[in-house]
């Protein structure tokens, strides 16, 4: 199963950037401020602009995908549950257009198939709604 | 000349019903059960041609139903019911040899033609 722990692992992506950004701005910062003889002051100054310019984009995306993680779940969820009152709607449509519980006239078969359509409509905005939905021959 | 019988399993009493109408109108007899334990018990009593399991349900989900029916028949033609697919429980009903799937929002009537045809070759390796 996957492991579907987004939040955590976006923490320690965080994380990592983080430290990442902090030793690097460290390291440039001290290498600038020897080679131009600059005060430690402008040091300091040097590293926080280093580390602001790497860690935001970073923690921006990670921060997107984390929210489009948790719609995405949400919709899936709300998607999966409204499939099955549409499956028995569409199967008590059919059974009756089939005659099985028996017989029907014109008017009432052409309603129940406008019924039955706009119910595939429906089933069909979901399966849009939720990516990669659907069957997968096996 | 007997009807041949197919176990439901679903925990949606609709869904359940509307199945169960059309596999009869279709010359089946149905059994059904709601949940994992009823599922098992029927199967051992009514020994049914084919099996419909649902694959989300509380307690005993299909794919833990499918491996211990596995256990004791691998040839019998069962089913997955699903709403949707994903590749997570297609992989598993496949390990434990699904003979297919049912798409809820599918027409039924095509899906029972895909029953009737595993229940054939089924019956044919068996030598019935």
């Amino acid at each position: 199963m996957k492991n579907n722990n987004i939040p955590a692992r976006i923490a320690g992506a965080i994380f990592l950037i983080i430290v990442i950004a902090i030793i690097t701005a460290g390291i440039c910062s001290k290498t600038i401020s020897d080679v131009f003889q600059l005060p430690p002051m402008a040091e300091y100054i040097i590293a926080g602009v280093i580390i602001i310019l790497l860690a935001c984009p970073a923690i921006f995306v990670l921060f997107i995908r984390l929210i489009s993680g948790v719609v995405k779940k949400y919709i899936g969820t709300i998607a999966h549950d409204l499939k099955t009152p549409l499956a028995i709607t569409k199967e008590s449509i059919n059974l009756v257009l089939d005659k099985i519980p028996g017989p029907i006239n014109e008017d009432q078969a052409r309603i129940l198939t406008t019924a039955k359509n706009n119910v595939d409509r429906l089933a069909g905005m979901i399966d849009v709604a939720r990516p990669g939905a659907g069957i997968k021959k096996p | 000349m007997t009807k041949k019988k197919v176990l439901i399993v679903d925990d949606e009493v609709d869904f359940l019903e509307m199945l169960k109408l059309r596999l009869e109108a279709n010359n089946y007899a149905v059994v059904t059960a709601r949940d994992g334990n009823d599922a098992l018990e029927k199967f051992k009593k009514e020994k049914p041609a084919a099996v419909l399991l649902d694959i989300l349900m509380p307690g005993m989900d299909g794919l833990d139903i499918l491996k211990k029916i596995r256990k004791d028949d691998t040839k019998i033609p069962v089913f997955i019911i699903t709403a949707f697919s994903n590749e997570e429980r297609f992989r598993v009903a496949n390990k434990f040899n699904a003979s297919g799937f049912i798409v809820k929002t599918n027409d039924l009537q095509k899906e029972i033609q895909n029953i009737t045809a595993a229940i054939g070759i089924s019956e044919d390796f068996k030598g019935k």
